[in-house]
């Protein structure tokens, strides 16, 4: 049993961390997000996935009111994003797509920085996020690759410990070392019952760390689903040949995807052991079966037969 | 521990280098015009010079501040009529300060950074305005101590050390009054104008656009007016030397530092974040 507003899970008090209600932000003529309601509860990762252009940095920087909301409005840990923008970022880490840090700073100086606007924040995390994420403090801004500029904002993020971490595009630049390290802390990070909300273009790292996902579209949330619940919503992809009859294919699979002289592409979220019992009364030419995956489903809707 | 001054530190200390050359700069060229004092003092020149500024009509001369002939003898009319130059490119330079100050957060992407930190927009107008406001200050500090000195060196055996000093005092008063409204003015420049502008450009031509006004204020008796939009004029090192302070021009300048200050932190409150 859900209760939106009264926060309530199956008897246990939940919090959602993240909840916006009918966000939207126009740039003048311009489309930048609509109507997004979103809910991020307390010790989730939640992915947030779309192309180019599809409003993920827009929804990010209206939750840190970096731009206001045209309509709509929302809340982080329960404080409105608009009014208690400054209290809400006492416990809110955040590492832009982006970094575009001061050039001529050293990273030291950035770090020291970042440190003076956190109460928890102290000398030894900062040892220990610069030997974990392998960090050359010595070094300018300007002077450091991608790669190295997204580390420093990582660290920069996590100091003071907060609640929750907002990553725009987190792994960019990062080597698959550096990205394997990355999700070991958010990982970690969640297990110590903190938030996660990230977006990302790379639907693997989403798949692999994420417990519930949304796909942002136009402006628009198009669906929002579970991951680690496993085949709940993810079904099977289905390739089959042989003589099996349309009328079963059709009554049996969530969508298919075509059909050609007996030759079958369909979605499966059933039981596959009853269905590969019953087909295999049948001839059988060719059969292939995988898990449909994140990459499926985002393709799927950006292909424009998901809405 | 949260340092409640951290964004000031932090600017004075990236900023700081600039001011210096500024200043230096300034310094410099204060030293060379107060070194050619001593010959332009005895060589004769006040009367070649007089004689050649005469010929000049009186519209231009007074457009350029040259009505009263400057006695290129006197220090502190001499230090006066030079430091007009001077003044200009700290007017300048404090426009710079103040619409880069906010502006430049933007343009250079690094309000990301800051405004994800738990600070309000105010804060962060705050600071930057002491900042910007204190390597000023430096920087006008800096060029009135060698100004100072440099007069201490080349005056006259005759000329008062202690009424010299306090003379330049009240001149350096005055250029820090017009920097400030100048500074403000920028802040305000700073909310308005869009992160892929050149600021810089901008403020030059700002600060060259007030300048004409204040020329053509001096033009005829009924444009005078016009004086009102050239803070460059509210406290012109030469006139305060010869005449002093005028009142209404002092309330005009404050008046003019609080519109901008107080619209500064209105906009960039309610403004969008260019990213």
């Amino acid at each position: 049993m859900e209760f939106i507003g009264n926060k309530y899970i199956k008897g246990r008090e939940i919090m959602y961390v993240i909840e916006t209600m009918s966000l939207t932000k126009n740039y003048g003529k311009s489309r930048g997000i609509i109507d997004v309601d979103l809910k991020v509860k307390e010790g989730e990762i939640f992915g947030f996935i779309g192309p180019n252009g599809a409003g993920k940095s827009t929804f990010i920087r209206t939750l840190l009111n970096f731009i206001y909301p045209t309509t709509g409005g929302g809340y982080i840990f329960e404080k409105d994003i608009v009014t208690d923008s400054k209290t809400i970022k006492e416990s809110v880490g955040y590492v832009p797509g982006e970094i575009k840090y001061y050039g001529q700073s050293y990273v030291k100086d950035i770090l020291e920085y970042a440190k003076s606007f956190r109460k928890d924040a102290n000398n030894e995390q900062i040892i220990e996020l610069v030997k974990l994420l392998d960090i050359d403090t010595n070094k300018k801004i300007s002077e450091l690759s991608l790669g190295n500029k997204k580390k420093v904002a990582i660290a920069q993020a996590l100091l003071g410990s907060p609640k929750l971490l907002i990553l725009d595009e987190p792994t960019s630049g990062l080597d698959p070392l550096m990205q394997k390290i990355l999700f070991d802390i958010l990982n970690s990070y969640r297990e110590n019952g903190n938030t996660v909300f990230l977006s990302s273009h790379n639907l693997i790292e989403v798949g692999n760390l994420c417990d519930r996902v949304s796909i942002i579209r136009e402006g628009k949330i198009i669906e929002t689903m579970e991951l680690k619940s496993t085949l709940s919503d993810f079904g099977r992809i289905i390739e089959v040949q042989g003589d099996i009859p349309k009328e079963y294919i059709e009554d049996i699979s969530t969508e298919i995807y075509s059909t050609d002289e007996n030759s079958y592409k369909f979605i499966f979220k059933g039981d596959i052991d009853k269905f590969i019992k019953h087909i295999s009364q049948y001839k059988i030419n060719n059969l292939s079966i995988r898990k449909e995956n994140l990459e499926d489903t985002f393709i799927k809707y950006y292909e424009g037969d998901g809405e | 521990m949260v340092n409640r001054m951290n964004i000031v530190n932090f600017e004075v200390k990236r900023h700081f280098k600039s001011s210096i050359v500024w200043a230096l700069i300034c310094s410099a060229i204060i030293i060379l015009f107060m070194s050619f004092f001593p010959s332009m003092r005895n060589s004769g020149i006040q009367e070649l010079v007089s004689k050649k500024m005469s010929a000049f009509p009186e519209g231009f001369m007074e457009a350029f501040g040259l009505d009263d002939m400057v006695d290129f003898t006197d220090i502190m009319q001499y230090l006066a009529y030079t430091i007009q130059y001077i003044s200009m490119a700290i007017s300048i330079y404090a426009l710079i300060l103040g619409s880069n100050s906010l502006l430049s957060e933007e343009a250079e992407g690094t309000i990301e950074f800051l405004y994800a930190q738990p600070v309000d927009r105010n804060k962060i107008v705050g600071s930057k305005m002491l900042s910007n406001a204190y390597l000023l200050f430096q920087c006008i500090l800096i060029i009135g101590a060698v100004t100072m000195g440099i007069s201490a060196i080349f005056k006259p055996e005759d000329y008062d050390l202690f009424k010299l000093l306090v003379d330049i005092k009240v001149v350096f008063i005055g250029i820090t009054f017009s920097a400030y409204i100048y500074f403000s003015i920028g802040l305000l420049l700073s909310t308005i104008l869009k992160p892929s502008q050149n600021t810089t450009a901008i403020s030059i031509g700002v600060f060259f656009i007030t300048y004409v006004i204040g020329v053509l204020s001096r033009l005829k008796d009924n444009l005078e007016w016009l004086k009102f939009f050239s803070p460059f004029d509210y406290a012109l090192p030469m006139d305060i030397v010869r005449y002093g302070w005028e009142n209404k021009y002092i309330v005009a300048g404050i008046f003019v530092m609080l519109f901008c200050i107080i619209f500064t932190f209105i906009i960039f409150n309610r403004k969008d974040m260019k990213i």
